[in-house]
């Protein structure tokens, strides 16, 4: 996986020797440094959880799970890799390990793959566009949903996805050709 | 090819993992094939789209409700005496993009790790710069004939300063940072000379490359004796001769050459080569009429006289109006009204288009009549 730079915000413009301070104070107990390292990452651990689960509710509930699961499992850092890196494994296992507790709200979100099907014409401007893209993403079918975020937003390869979601490679490869099809249609281009 | 089966080799083709004889056939298809071209657009749109979609914000700051879930012994101490501002440093360029391929390095230093590496396995790498490992480069898979596939996954990192050069039977593939990948054909040289956020930069010096770029225009370089290639957006292949000549070859989107002020505008289907000295060509399309290519290649040695000039432009089809457009700028300011003449009884100039700011090579009125040639390249 390579960590797209793109949605390395307030992380990457973040000292990484200061980063390592306040995990080491982190680890030791002390919240307000574990305070500021939520205040550098919640956006781009957010983002994740919204892209992948398509729901700013459910999103919200597993960002907060994903920052006292990682206080708790705070001391099995060992600084083997940059913090984000490990916060961010973390966060993707607990958005999958969502999805597969909440089959019910998983079916339910899954119901709005008619959106993908809007045509969007026209000129857009950017920011447009990003709206666009957004929802045209978040009206992805489960799978294609979670393949297209993991390789194409996250920089996750397909042997990697596929580990994760307990699948084959060529199953993921077809996912996300399936999603490129769908957000084709969706966005009308 | 049926095009349905074609598209999943798009993606193939993006992801990097179409290579050899298959991806030769698929390029030829993609010449032939509109409707794959156009798929291949949208997907490389939709990658550069996707990565650059902004962060979201949560709606609410909920800090409070994880800070009470937080409590345990010893919660409350406070180790740093001063908590330095968040931000507070100019980030570097690329942080962390190869994460888990740097951790592959052992740290006698990149440089010495990929020559133990290669020279383990017996591939045909040479380091031959002594300059410091840079802090950011690109990761490199090794693909060698001879049932060495198996070791595909040996991975290595070519830093900024480092040259590596592929024998008859190897071919590596380079990822560039995020923004695509660069196939390096057997029996070529490469130096990595700029990797940073804004620019992507490597050297040709000898051999053959095939680029895939999904990334905004003018990011991704090429330099090569003869010219440099400007990524706009593309797929090609590029080629440099033991003299140094240069030939381009474009399959989706478009490259420019640049050499000294001289710019050839390459579109998908086009070749354009290029020379030390003298840079790049005039571009065109590999099917024109025999004479037409042969009266280019005379304009583009310094070597036209009338006669081949007058023939090139009688030769040309509204395909050809790719390369007529370009002699604007390669002849004589006396033989411009000749080349204005046929370029617009071929298509007609558009409005806001002047028979004298064309003389005066009036870059507005050129990019607008360009524009309404596109159509027909």
């Amino acid at each position: 996986m390579s960590i797209n730079p793109a949605l390395m915000g307030n992380q990457g413009a973040s000292d990484p020797e200061e980063v390592r301070e306040w995990v080491a104070c982190a680890q030791a107990g002390d919240t307000a440094a574990y305070e500021r390292l939520y205040r550098i990452y919640v956006r781009r651990i957010y983002s994740l959880c919204y892209r992948m689960l398509a729901e700013s509710d459910w999103a919200e509930e597993v960002t907060q799970e994903i920052f006292i699961k990682a206080w708790t499992a705070l001391r099995s850092f060992r600084n083997e890799s940059s913090f984000f890196s490990w916060l961010y494994r973390l966060a993707v296992n607990r958005v999958l390990g969502s999805i597969r507790e909440n089959r019910r709200r998983v079916a339910r979100v899954f119901t709005a793959e008619d959106r993908v099907l809007e045509q969007h014409p026209g000129r857009r401007t950017s920011t447009e566009e990003n709206l666009d893209l957004e929802l045209a993403i978040a009206g992805l079918p489960e799978r294609a949903r979670l393949v297209f975020v993991l390789y194409e937003i996250e920089g996750y390869r397909h042997d990697e996805i596929a580990a994760l979601l307990g699948v084959a490679e060529g199953t993921c490869k077809a996912q996300l050709h399936r999603a490129r099809l769908l957000l084709r249609k969706a966005l009308g281009r | 090819m049926i095009c349905n089966e074609a598209q999943k080799k798009v993606d193939e083709l993006v992801d990097g993992s179409l290579v050899g004889r298959e991806r030769d056939e698929f390029e030829r298809h993609l010449l032939g094939c509109p409707e794959c071209r156009s798929y291949l657009d949208w997907v490389r749109w939709l990658s550069v789209a996707a990565r650059a979609l902004p962060e979201m914000a949560p709606a609410r700051d909920f800090w409070q409700d994880i800070s009470g879930e937080l409590a345990e012994p010893g919660a409350s101490v406070v180790c740093l005496a001063d908590h330095k501002a968040i931000g507070s440093r100019r980030r570097s360029p690329l942080p962390d993009i190869h994460l888990y391929r740097r951790a592959l390095i052992p740290r006698l230093g990149k440089a010495a790790a990929l020559v133990c590496i290669l020279l383990a396995f017996g591939f045909a790498l040479m380091l031959v710069s002594d300059e410091p490992v840079a802090e950011t480069g690109w990761s490199v898979k090794w693909e060698s004939q001879g049932g060495a596939q198996e070791r595909g996954d040996l991975a290595a990192q070519l830093s900024v300063g480092q040259m590596m050069e592929t024998d008859s039977r190897s071919t590596a593939h380079i990822e560039i940072a995020s923004i695509g990948q660069v196939e390096v054909r057997p029996n070529s040289r490469v130096r990595l000379v700029e990797s940073h956020e804004n620019e992507q930069r490597m050297a040709l010096e000898k051999g053959v490359i095939r680029a895939l770029i999904l990334a905004p225009p003018r990011l991704f370089f090429v330099e090569t004796p003869s010219a440099l290639a400007v990524d706009l957006g593309c797929a090609y292949e590029l080629s440099v001769d033991e003299n140094g000549n240069g030939k381009l070859e474009v399959t989706s989107g478009w490259v420019a050459l640049e050499y000294d002020g001289i710019e050839s505008l390459v579109p998908a289907g086009a070749v354009c080569t290029s020379r030390p000295g003298r840079g790049p060509g005039t571009p065109h399309f590999p099917d024109a009429a025999p004479g037409f290519k042969a009266a280019l290649a005379e304009i583009d040695a310094g070597s036209a006289g009338t006669a081949a000039i007058e023939a090139a432009l009688a030769g040309a089809r509204l395909r050809d109006t790719l390369s007529v457009w370009h002699l604007f700028a390669r002849v004589e300011p006396r033989v411009r009204p000749a080349v204005y003449d046929r370029l617009s009884a071929l298509v007609p100039a558009p409005e806001g288009v002047t028979r004298e700011g064309v003389m005066q090579l009036d870059p507005t009125m050129l990019s607008l009549w360009k524009g309404e040639l596109q159509a027909h390249w």
